[in-house]
């Protein structure tokens, strides 16, 4: 995925993206970390087709996302969004299967191909005893879960993630990137996600890119992109980084 | 729930069998359950015969009628997100109801066009209802208030257009006067025809009723054409309340009254909804209908007329409920 020079303004006033350019590296994890309000999460609403740009290109596959047909777009690329209303009393397993819309159409319904999307999504997931309950009888971590097992029956080769675990406690939280993780591991995903944790992003991507004021500071690896002086820089905040053998790049802030 | 469901399905076909049984066998000519079933199944019947021309067609109006405005209800229930939304409350029902009677007025030969022209009237207040109301998302409140407004005006040019023709001697067909007495069976085919089509219209409507639980944003990331589903959703609701009206008149608060009851007995998933909105919404009907015409016999209270009392306080219970949750 490419990002060409992609410049939105949601007002006309001031731009909430600054010529931005960069690429998507394939079958990684990428990460946009960056203050609230540096252009991050506009970021990935353009890239899922959400936002539309004032100039620039974002392209998937060597084609403008703009001329996908949006059902096509939709069997490139999946996004869950951070906050989602729970439907009250549809079953897991439906709402999964909603996933497989954009594979069917008015006159094709559901056929053994869909089935089998959802059920390895509800496995991957880990929702298979949960697929007859309602959501409303599920816990955070678990609702999360059966939004990107939505996400995943639609068998897209980039998966976005819009602060997955913003509203989860810290087990969640984990349980939840490890699933990520394993989503890219071993079944190959191309992961875009924008988080707040800036030691999640550390510890869990492949690829960082850092934002401010609707500009990339810096992007590449977590090592080479996150160093106390970018911090102070972008976050205002002193803080030590360390490196540790097991959990690669730590940040511990210190003051503002 | 699966249980629940299978008996409430069994149970409201029941009633309804009883329901009309009981309507057909009641009134100035009465009959026996066995006399009825041989006269159904040929046997000669002088008391049959009369039942079958005078009873059959209000039967068979009323239970379209309660059929097609429940699920209508059902229907824009889905597409506005409101559990509020009904074609009688919102002004639909009133906008078919002026628009067919002032063309029929004006035009009588387009008699059996009727059903359009009802379709057209509705299909401007609920195009006004939704544009007026739109404010980056229907909030439950302010729809049922422009709903209301919408259909005061639609209910008052139908009134000023009776007086005004009053005045001016012009006849005004009896059928608009929103009761279900002395029908024909030329209705009969009118209803059962534009009935079939938006019942079963709804039923293929099913799968995009449940996606429109979901938030807009998600929706469209899956790439389905929500603008083109909400304005099919709604016209299916605008035809069967539009064929509801113009044969049986203004009934307000089935929609509203039986989709509720609905999720509660079989839950939300419109597979189940709609069907058994369709059931429960005829049973009540008929009812309304049956006892309008048998408690105080042999004048006629309009079924119009019980709905909206027993709808109007549940509509107030809808809304004490809605705060409460929030």
């Amino acid at each position: 995925m490419n990002i060409d020079h992609v410049t939105l303004s949601y007002d006309g006033s001031r731009n909430h993206l600054e010529n931005v350019s960069t690429i998507i590296p394939q079958q990684k994890i990428t990460t946009i970390i960056g203050p609230n309000g540096s252009g991050k999460s506009t970021l990935l609403n353009v890239i899922s087709r959400n936002h539309k740009v004032n100039s620039g290109i974002v392209t998937v596959e060597q084609k403008d996302i703009l001329t996908f047909k949006p059902k096509e777009f939709a069997r490139k690329l999946a996004i869950v969004y951070q906050h989602n209303t729970t439907p009250e009393e549809l079953t897991v397993e439906k709402l999964v299967a909603f996933g497989r819309v954009p594979h069917q159409s008015f006159m094709k319904r559901q056929t053994t191909l869909d089935d089998e999307a959802v059920d390895w999504a509800l496995t991957v997931t880990n929702l298979l005893d949960k697929r007859e309950r309602s959501l409303m009888a599920l816990s955070g971590g678990e609702r999360q879960r059966v939004w990107i097992a939505m996400a995943l029956a639609q068998r897209t080769a980039i998966l976005c993630l819009d602060e997955p675990t913003t509203y989860l406690d810290m087990y969640y939280q984990l349980e939840l990137l490890d699933l990520v993780k394993r989503l890219n591991d071993e079944h190959g995903l191309t992961i875009v996600m924008v988080l707040h944790d800036m030691n999640q992003a550390l510890r869990y991507s492949d690829h960082i890119i850092m934002m401010n004021d609707g500009y990339i500071v810096a992007e590449g690896t977590p090592r080479e992109v996150v160093t106390a002086e970018r911090v102070y820089d972008v976050y205002g905040v002193t803080s030590r980084i360390y490196e540790d053998d097991e959990l690669g790049t730590v940040m511990l802030p210190i003051s503002r | 729930m699966m249980t629940k469901r299978i008996v409430s399905f069994v149970g409201v076909t029941l009633l309804l069998l009883v329901a009309i049984f009981f309507s057909a066998t009641t009134g100035s000519v009465n009959m026996g359950l066995g006399e009825f079933i041989r006269a159904l199944f040929g046997a000669h019947n002088d008391d049959f015969a009369v039942i079958k021309d005078l009873r059959f067609p209000r039967i068979i109006i009323a239970i379209f009628a309660g059929a097609a405005l429940s699920v209508a209800g059902a229907l824009l229930q889905a597409v506005m997100r409101n559990p509020l939304a009904d074609a009688g409350v919102i002004g639909i029902s009133a906008g078919a109801g002026f628009m067919s009677m002032f063309i029929i007025t004006f035009v009588p030969t387009l008699f059996f066009f009727t059903p359009l022209f009802a379709f057209i009237g509705g299909a401007l207040a609920c195009f006004l209802v939704f544009a007026l109301s739109w404010k980056s998302g229907l909030e439950p409140m302010r729809l049922i208030l422009v709903g209301i407004a919408i259909s005061a005006v639609f209910t008052g040019l139908r009134e000023a257009f009776i007086m005004i023709c009053s005045y001016m001697n012009v006849t005004i067909d009896g059928s608009f006067t929103s009761n279900m007495t002395m029908k024909t069976w030329t209705e009969v085919e009118i209803m059962v025809l534009y009935g079939t089509i938006g019942l079963v219209l709804a039923w293929l409507l099913v799968k995009w009723c449940n996606l429109l639980t979901l938030d807009d944003k998600t929706v469209r990331s899956l790439g389905f054409p929500l603008m083109t589903a909400r304005v099919i959703i709604a016209a299916v609701a605008v035809l069967l309340s539009a064929i509801a009206t113009a044969v049986a008149g203004v009934i307000s608060f089935v929609g509203l009254l039986i989709p509720h009851i609905a999720r509660r007995l079989v839950g939300n998933d419109y597979k189940y909804v709609i069907p058994f909105s369709m059931l429960a919404g005829a049973l009540l009907i008929l009812v309304a209908d049956t006892l309008g015409r048998t408690l105080v016999a042999p004048q006629e209270i309009p079924a119009s007329t019980l709905m909206a009392i027993i709808g109007g306080p549940f509509l107030i219970f809808l809304l004490r409920r809605g705060d409460r949750a929030k």
